[in-house]
């Protein structure tokens, strides 16, 4: 319950001033001899039964809903009301009761008295539901945040299966005639391996780690690829090394980027092509581009089996959505002459 | 003695089983290699070998394509990384195939059938590939969009939906909001109808973005999106969508 005197202090306003219109409307009855003497005894009933409440809801019957307790705490501010207001005019809390206007006066104050007080109760009472109501959806929308950063970070976990055989027969193939390419790329896919399969979350992972994970993935294709991949990275403006050491980043979020270049850039090209991450930071953003020379998308498809395009890059925009919700963003456009560069931003203050 | 082609876009392959090939079967003369399934079909033509080794997934063009092309009579062996729906295909056919990495003993057991068995029939190798390689019209990928006075690309799967806008098609997507100078009539016969449907005059959803549609007293739906707020109105002429059969 917190911000409750916000709440009380909105009430004090609306029963002022509801208390201001009902002070008119006696006057106008000619009931009271002029507004200041009117709006004092409506003033005074609308606060006392504004207090009896607050009493009563606070101290002495919190979260009751019964009828009785909801009469007693308004009869009992309408009564102090009533004593407070003699006492306000006339210097006796009795005065009002036999004031020879009294009845009228009386019952019409009691009746709106006690509906605007009714009206206070069921306003503040609303905007509680309401805000309980808001912080579940917000838990409940956080919990679904966390499990769809869950499944998005097992699908991306997920390796390529061609890419894997492919790269396999390809150390075999090197084990008699190149050994020591055939051993570094065994490193790099066990490293590689390490990455997509711990699951543990809570383990930080910077820039720099994801970027000494592309270089090992990279390596592999070029392994594979040979003449056809080329690729570079590309600091801008970056001098400090630490730069990439103390900037975390959610694990393999950039990966994807690059087998997307990789399997719908340069593989279906028959010259291959150039694969380049150009990392920079401005303002608060830190902005990762991945910049393939491949095929780009008008070419595409008439070479692979399967139809999964993009269904990486499409993983990546969720998940900035479940970790960033909308203060990271991915846009794509086309590489001149041909290929395609993604550009990714992401806000530097809280990862 | 028998002549072979062997042909894959990893280089790393190609020189491993020409090796293996030298070794297993040292009577088989490899006469060339390639590195794409265009240099495949050049080379098969001018040297005539009697088997292709031939990799599948390849650039330009892939080699089940390339084996419809090459002349008859060639035996041909595909050899694959992982294709599941090839491979399975395969052991219901007379085709052979190898897998990477190519084994020892598997590569024997097809250097003894190719020794035997007569290639095989051009018709089957066909109708093998047209079922594996189904003739796709092109389908619509991308959308060239525009945003903030600069293009960008979006993906189809991407859209949750499209809604005319005047002259434009708004393109929503998951996080943010793009133009397309086109109107909802040439842009919807490019989609495939059951990935998006056409709910009113103005708009066309993604089908697998419907989270519920609910019909009101007139017949018109509410529609309710799955990763976005909006909710999209369904007009009486399309409610049929949303009938219970």
């Amino acid at each position: 319950m917190k911000m409750s005197w916000q709440k009380d202090l909105l009430g004090l306003f609306y029963n002022t001033l509801v208390c201001a219109v009902i002070a008119a409307v006696v006057l106008d009855m000619a009931l009271a001899s002029s507004y200041g003497t009117s709006l004092k005894v409506a003033l005074s009933i609308g606060y006392s039964i504004q207090l009896s409440y607050f009493v009563f809801d606070r101290f002495l019957y919190p979260n009751s809903s019964s009828h009785w307790v909801g009469l007693a705490k308004s009869i009992i501010g309408l009564l102090l009301g009533v004593a407070v207001g003699g006492i306000a005019i006339k210097g006796t809390p009795f005065f009002l009761f036999y004031y020879p206007a009294a009845p009228e006066v009386l019952i019409f104050s009691a009746i709106i008295a006690v509906f605007s007080a009714a009206f206070i109760n069921t306003k503040v009472r609303l905007a509680d539901q309401k805000q309980h109501i808001l912080e579940l959806e917000a838990k409940h929308l956080k919990q679904e945040a966390v499990t769809l950063e869950a499944e998005i970070h097992l699908l991306q976990a997920q390796i390529e299966p061609h890419f894997l055989f492919n790269t396999l027969s390809n150390i075999v193939s090197l084990i008699q005639t190149k050994p020591a390419v055939a051993e570094k790329s065994l490193v790099n896919l066990a490293q590689l391996l390490r990455f997509k399969l711990d699951r543990s979350r809570d383990k930080t992972h910077t820039l720099g780690d994801e970027l000494w994970l592309l270089r090992a993935y990279l390596d592999l294709h070029s392994m594979r690829l040979g003449k056809r991949l080329s690729y570079h990275f590309l600091p801008i403006g970056i001098e400090n090394d630490t730069f990439f050491t103390s900037l975390d980043i959610p694990p393999l979020l950039i990966q994807p980027m690059v087998e997307n270049a990789i399997q719908h850039g340069i593989e279906p090209a028959v010259e291959g092509g150039d694969v380049s991450i150009m990392v920079s930071c401005g303002g608060n953003e830190l902005l990762i581009q991945v910049i393939d020379t491949g095929i780009g998308l008008e070419a595409h498809s008439s070479s692979t089996l399967t139809n999964h395009s993009g269904i990486g890059l499409s993983n990546v925009r969720h998940r900035l959505q479940a970790i960033y919700a909308g203060r990271a963003t991915m846009s794509i456009v086309e590489n001149e002459p041909s290929g395609v560069i993604v550009k990714l931003a992401l806000p530097m203050e809280d990862r | 003695m028998p002549t072979a082609l062997v042909v894959d876009d990893e280089p790393n392959l190609v020189d491993y089983l020409v090796s293996k090939l030298e070794m297993l079967w040292p009577e088989l003369e490899v006469t060339g290699t390639a590195n794409s399934g265009l240099e495949a079909i050049t080379l098969a033509q001018r040297l005539k070998p009697d088997i292709v080794f031939l990799d599948i997934q390849m650039p330009g063009l892939n080699g089940l394509r390339v084996a419809e092309q090459l002349p008859t009579g060639t035996k041909i062996i595909f050899v694959t990384a992982f294709d599941q729906y090839a491979v399975e295909a395969f052991k219901e056919s007379a085709v052979d195939y190898l897998l990477k990495p190519v084994i020892d003993d598997r590569l024997l057991e097809t250097i003894q059938r190719l020794k035997k068995q007569a290639p095989v029939a051009r018709d089957e190798l066909v109708a093998l590939v047209k079922t594996l390689v189904p003739e796709k019209t092109p389908s619509l990928e991308w959308l060239r969009v525009g945003i903030d006075d600069t293009t960008e690309l979006v993906q189809l799967q991407d859209v949750i939906y499209f809604k005319a806008d005047l002259k434009y098609i708004d393109v929503v997507t998951l996080d943010k909001t793009y133009l397309i100078r086109q109107s909802l009539l040439e842009l919807e016969p490019q989609l495939d109808p059951n990935q998006f449907w056409r709910i009113s005059r103005g708009c066309i959803v993604r089908v697998d973005q419907i989270a519920q549609a609910k019909r009101d007293f007139r017949g018109r739906y509410d529609i309710s999106l799955r990763n976005h707020d909006q909710i999209l109105k369904c007009s009486q002429a399309f409610g049929h969508l949303f009938k219970k059969s």
